[in-house]
């Protein structure tokens, strides 16, 4: 009875690792979809208002969902504030608690975060495209994973209950 | 008030620019070229910048700017954010908080025909610090006024001699009401971001509490938008320049707006043959001239043209 309770919880955690495993490249799709569209968000204020960096942040606060929003309204105040930090920099800064909670890796967070390095721009259309560049790099990480998705959930899944098996039959 | 100019500089050169905010009641303007020495007027010396932000008389050691910190420092003044200034860059100058004008000067990009674009490479900035003067006005305000009207007012004066400073403070004590009259509406079309020092739309000196400013568009045009949208008693402009602005001008006087302007020149003859005035004309639209000069390097009141004062 012990035995057959212990290799039910093996087969099980092997599922549930499984299932985590798939949890995070889903969740990874879906951050890196939320990073496309507060590029996007910031792009169109750049593209329709004309406006600066720290200005289209705190604009665009009001569209964004927990931990965005506060972290952009407090890029706005802090550049605001004037306290001599770069832009680039106080981004970086209060952007990095919301990224870092994000199952993401550090690959997507320098893709979304490439932008910062290119600022200063005389013509809008150069910072738009340098906006662009790092939602395009995302969007092919995006599109890659998503088309990896299908295919490779279910393998993961059916490989966290096949190494269950393994290690029941190992340990019987 | 340190704390202004200091602002206009990224992190890294505050410390070299300490010193000279600790002065900047006392400083008008601050010019940096590149590879050339940071040159300061101090109440109306020059001066320069050791390598440690001290002043020296003597240009020898002065601390030369480098393209880089030029680059840096209008980043920082743009927000990171040069083309959302196009506009402003295209006029030559940007408007920071606290009302100072930085002039930028560099290699112009022209449209195919011709016209500015805007600027890239910049080699020079001219920083001008602003200084509000309140009570600049105090003198000629009781002659402003009979009977508690407000008269429509022509200011003439050369440059320098503070005809600007002198309307700034006249808008906003005819704004906040005086002892002479109640407080009125002023709508003020700031076309070179002179009067208000608007940073971002918003005015940075202290223009009353009943003004409305437009900022950064053409005179004449502004008037009429003003009169439609605003319906301000009193309409105020610096530099009257051009007949079109003549034309705006007697429209808003002929709407009853009570008029206050300045204008480039000597005395009033000099007006007269500018425009092509005839006595008629302005005193049609004006009820007092003021022309201003300078008296022994002072900025005085030369002469006060006061069509109605007989009756006051």
């Amino acid at each position: 009875m012990l035995k057959l309770l212990g290799c039910g919880m093996i087969l099980c955690g092997c599922v549930g690792l499984g299932l985590w495993y798939r949890d995070q490249m889903d969740g990874r799709i879906k951050a890196l979809r939320s990073l496309k569209n507060i590029l996007e968000l910031l792009s169109s204020e750049v593209r329709y208002g004309r406006a600066a960096l720290p200005e289209c942040c705190t604009h665009a606060a009001r569209y964004l969902s927990t931990p965005f929003d506060e972290a952009f309204v407090k890029i706005g105040r802090r550049m605001e504030e004037n306290t001599g930090a770069a832009f680039g920099e106080v981004f970086r800064e209060e952007m990095a608690e919301g990224l870092a909670s994000l199952p993401l890796k550090e690959k997507d967070r320098e893709d979304f975060l490439q932008f910062t390095n290119r600022t200063g721009y005389m013509d809008s259309q150069m910072q738009l495209r340098a906006l662009e560049q790092s939602m395009e790099l995302l969007k092919g990480t995006e599109e890659k994973l998503s088309q990896e998705y299908s295919q490779k959930c279910r393998m993961i899944v059916g490989l966290g209950a096949m190494s269950g098996l393994l290690l029941i039959i190992i340990l019987c | 008030m340190e704390q202004s100019i200091l602002q206009l500089f990224p992190s890294e050169y505050r410390m070299f620019w300490r010193q000279a905010a600790r002065e900047q009641e006392h400083l008008q303007e601050i010019r940096m070229r590149v590879g050339r020495p940071v040159l300061l007027c101090r109440d109306g010396n020059e001066i320069f910048l050791t390598e440690d932000g001290k002043f020296t008389g003597s240009c020898q050691g002065a601390h030369c700017a480098s393209e880089r910190e030029l680059g840096e420092i209008l980043d920082h003044i743009c927000h990171y954010s040069p083309y959302a200034f196009e506009e402003e860059l295209r006029r030559g100058f940007i408007t920071v908080t606290g009302g100072h004008r930085v002039g930028v000067a560099g290699q112009a990009v022209l449209e195919t025909d011709g016209t500015l674009r805007t600027l890239k490479n910049i080699s020079c900035l001219n920083i001008r610090i602003a200084h509000q003067r309140k009570g600049a006005a105090d003198r000629v305000l009781p002659r402003l006024y009979c009977n508690g009207m407000l008269k429509s007012t022509l200011i003439i004066s050369p440059p320098g001699c503070g005809k600007t400073t002198m309307l700034r403070d006249l808008i906003r004590q005819i704004s906040d009401g005086n002892a002479y009259g109640r407080g009125m509406n002023v709508g003020v079309v700031d076309e070179r971001s002179e009067l208000a020092g608007s940073f971002m739309g918003r005015p940075q000196n202290d223009m009353g509490m009943r003004t409305d400013v437009l900022d950064g568009c053409p005179k004449d045009t502004g008037m009429l938008m003003l009169l439609r949208s605003m319906s301000p008693q009193v309409i105020a402009i610096d530099e009257l320049g051009s007949q079109e602005e003549l034309r705006a001008l007697r429209c808003a006087a002929a709407c009853g707006c009570r008029i206050l302007a300045t204008v480039h020149g000597e005395d009033m003859g000099d007006v007269e043959r500018r425009f092509g005035w005839s006595d008629s004309l302005w005193e049609g639209m004006f009820d007092l001239l003021l022309v201003l000069g300078k008296e022994k390097g002072k900025c005085v009141i030369k002469q006060v043209y006061d069509r109605g004062e007989a009756e006051c």
